[in-house]
């Protein structure tokens, strides 16, 4: 029998009001990769802030399980401890609150004191050489006057240091150029293992010739529309959506 | 039985001390400028002149006695104490001193409320019943090392401590210097300092306060730049019970630069006002003020700026802003900027902003697996530390870390 790390059944989600996702099922069993495709607004980051626990979106009906409980009421704190890790799309600034400072703080949060201070701040060099990260950067304030790709980098390197179970990668993809996303991809690939799952938000084929999915989904108003194999991400990129939409319709 | 330097604490109410310390402060005459270099009475003469009266005992060789000695090397001026008689032969010992090093002189007051000295001299004063204070002038191109440091530990439940400063730095000359106002007690506080900067010296200026939420303090302060006199002043108030702080900067010399900010963190009834007015006297001046305020509970800030840009001071950039991050709604701030701008050809502005602590950035930190409260003292912590991340002193940076995010 298929263990599944995280699985929807249902899902019906809304923000003031609004419905956001509308019956969203997925599941993705130990140690899969699977791309999540859509049109821009079709609820692709919405789904990964419900499944975070943003404290804005209101879980209407629908349970979501995580390693076989149902984790609906957990705040985000208690998910990032239970090792789900969202990259976000757009993450903020936090003045005044050193980079340096917020790593050591977020990897005792969850992961507590496996690693001692020496190991920890050891780790935190040696990823951040292997991203290329300056070290700078360790000083100044989170995401804080970052370049698109300094953004991008500091969310792998959280993800390199947390060491989910289950990583959300919300267009990590987006505001790199060549270089800097075959560096981030080859990060994230690196990470993959059997008991690591991942779920990858996308709008490009790009990302994916890096991280070979082993499924792909396409989501349309709030619910997926299709899924398949790798191939559907290349056609995707030939025909675009409309043809799912009809299929769908 | 009470010396007569107890006697003599005025019973007057605290009000009313602060309303004629104004007064006096108001009545003060500039110093005297000409050709943009400022005319101060020479240290010595104001040793001769100074009251013959055994009432006021200054011990000289006292210097850096109270301190390591590879401090007393490099500091000016740090914490000790002066002994004197008072007025009935008891020994007297109150926390002054007087120190010389590389050249540098500094005199310090420690008088009797009675005033032993001539009303006229002191220019710079406003009160001639303050209790201490000092006087520091850096002679030409002296470039101070270490930091110097004043720290006030204000003791004595419901007493009046009263100072007056200045500090005068010549030509060239530049300095850091620390003050710190402690007090745990219910205290009142009267600063009044004058900061004289001739061509192209440079200050680097950090004044803090830490007061028990039964406190008032009332700081007026007049900066005087010459041509290409630099400033970076920084306030830090953790807390005070009611607090005013008055700053007047002119900037009086081409290119010169001020710099101010300041930190507050308040809560409960506190009060904090600031009140700060930018005049710019001369061409091509540059000065800014910006304030990060922490308000909860019912605390209440004011930040009342004026920038006022001369006639034919051209090329003039002026800048106040502040920002104000509210935690709870009783808590209030007060913004009121004013611009009196008599020349064309500058460059002006002036923000404030009033917000709650961003339920996307405590998103963004719980999303890391941080627990709620500690991300928002992380993010408060934040906020304050925007306002010292451009403070040159590393020291200071963490002593106000220290200071702030025990808190």
């Amino acid at each position: 029998m298929t263990t599944f790390l995280l699985e929807t059944k249902s899902l019906h989600v809304s923000i003031e009001g609004k419905s956001i996702l509308k019956d969203f099922s997925i599941q993705i069993p130990k140690g899969e990769v699977h791309a999540l495709m859509g049109r821009n607004g079709s609820g692709k980051t919405s789904l990964a802030n419900v499944l975070m626990g943003h404290p804005r979106y209101r879980i209407d009906s629908g349970e979501i399980f995580f390693n076989g409980q149902i984790i609906n009421e957990l705040s985000p704190e208690e998910r990032a401890k239970q090792r789900i890790f969202l990259s976000f799309q757009y993450p903020v600034a936090i003045p005044g609150v050193s980079v340096a400072h917020f790593l050591r703080t977020a990897v005792r949060a969850v992961r507590g004191h496996e690693l001692s201070s020496k190991e920890l701040r050891q780790l935190i060099q040696d990823e951040a050489r292997a991203l290329d990260v300056p070290e700078s950067f360790m000083t100044r304030s989170i995401n804080e006057g970052f370049s698109g790709g300094e953004k991008k980098k500091l969310e792998t390197l959280q993800l390199r240091l947390l060491q989910p179970e289950l990583a959300i990668l919300d267009e990590t993809d987006s505001g790199l150029d060549i270089d800097a996303l075959r560096l981030i991809a080859n990060r994230i690939e690196s990470i993959r293992n059997e008991n690591r799952s991942i779920l990858l938000i996308t709008h490009y084929q790009r990302l994916l010739n890096y991280i070979q999915p082993d499924r792909v989904h396409v989501m349309l108003h709030g619910r997926i529309a299709k899924s398949g194999g790798k191939a559907l991400a290349k056609e995707l990129e030939e025909r675009g959506y409309d043809w799912i939409e009809k299929e769908a319709a | 039985m009470a010396s007569a330097f107890q006697k003599s604490i005025p019973s007057t109410p605290v009000d009313e001390i602060f309303k004629t310390a104004c007064e006096n402060l108001d009545r003060i005459g500039r110093p005297h400028l000409k050709d943009e270099n400022f005319k101060f009475t020479p240290l010595q003469d104001v040793n001769v002149k100074r009251s013959s009266s055994q009432d006021a005992q200054f011990s000289e060789n006292q210097a850096g006695e109270y301190l390591p000695q590879e401090e007393a090397q490099s500091l000016i001026y740090s914490g000790g104490q002066v002994q004197g008689e008072d007025g009935n032969g008891q020994l007297e010992t109150w926390p002054q001193f007087l120190a010389r090093v590389n050249g540098a002189e500094a005199f310090n007051e420690a008088i009797y409320p009675s005033s032993v000295f001539e009303k006229d001299y002191f220019a710079w004063a406003a009160l001639n019943d303050a209790f201490s204070g000092f006087y520091l002038r850096i002679p030409k191109d002296l470039k101070v090392e270490l930091p110097l440091h004043f720290f006030l530990n204000l003791v004595g439940e419901s007493s009046h401590h009263r100072l007056r400063t200045r500090i005068h730095l010549e030509e060239g000359a530049s300095l850091s210097l620390f003050s710190g106002a402690y007090s745990t007690e219910t205290t009142s506080l009267f600063h009044l300092q004058s900061f004289v900067l001739e061509r192209g010296s440079t200050l680097d200026f950090c004044d803090f306060q830490s007061l028990s939420e039964d406190s008032r303090y009332f700081i007026r302060q007049e900066f005087l730049l010459g041509s290409e006199a630099k400033v970076s002043s920084h306030w830090a108030t953790k807390s005070s019970g009611l607090g005013q702080i008055r700053v007047h900067v002119e900037n009086r010399g081409p290119k010169s630069l001020f710099q101010g900010r300041r930190s507050l963190a308040i809560s409960g009834r506190q009060h904090s006002d600031f009140w700060i007015e930018n005049r710019h006297a001369a061409e091509e001046s540059i000065s800014s003020m910006q304030q990060w305020a922490v308000l909860d509970d019912k605390a209440k800030s004011v930040f009342n700026g004026l920038i006022r840009i001369q006639p034919r001071m051209h090329h003039s950039d002026a800048l106040h802003k502040s920002r104000s991050l509210m935690l709870s709604d009783r808590a209030s701030s007060e913004n009121m900027p004013k611009l009196i701008i008599e020349t064309d050809d500058v460059k002006v502005s002036h923000g404030a902003s009033i917000s709650n602590l961003d339920p996307e950035q405590l998103y963004y930190l719980e999303s890391r697996g941080i627990q709620k409260e500690e991300a928002k003292t992380l993010m408060i912590s934040g906020f304050l530390r925007s306002s010292w991340e451009e403070v040159e002193s590393q020291p200071w940076k963490d002593f106000l870390d220290r200071e702030f995010y025990s808190s």
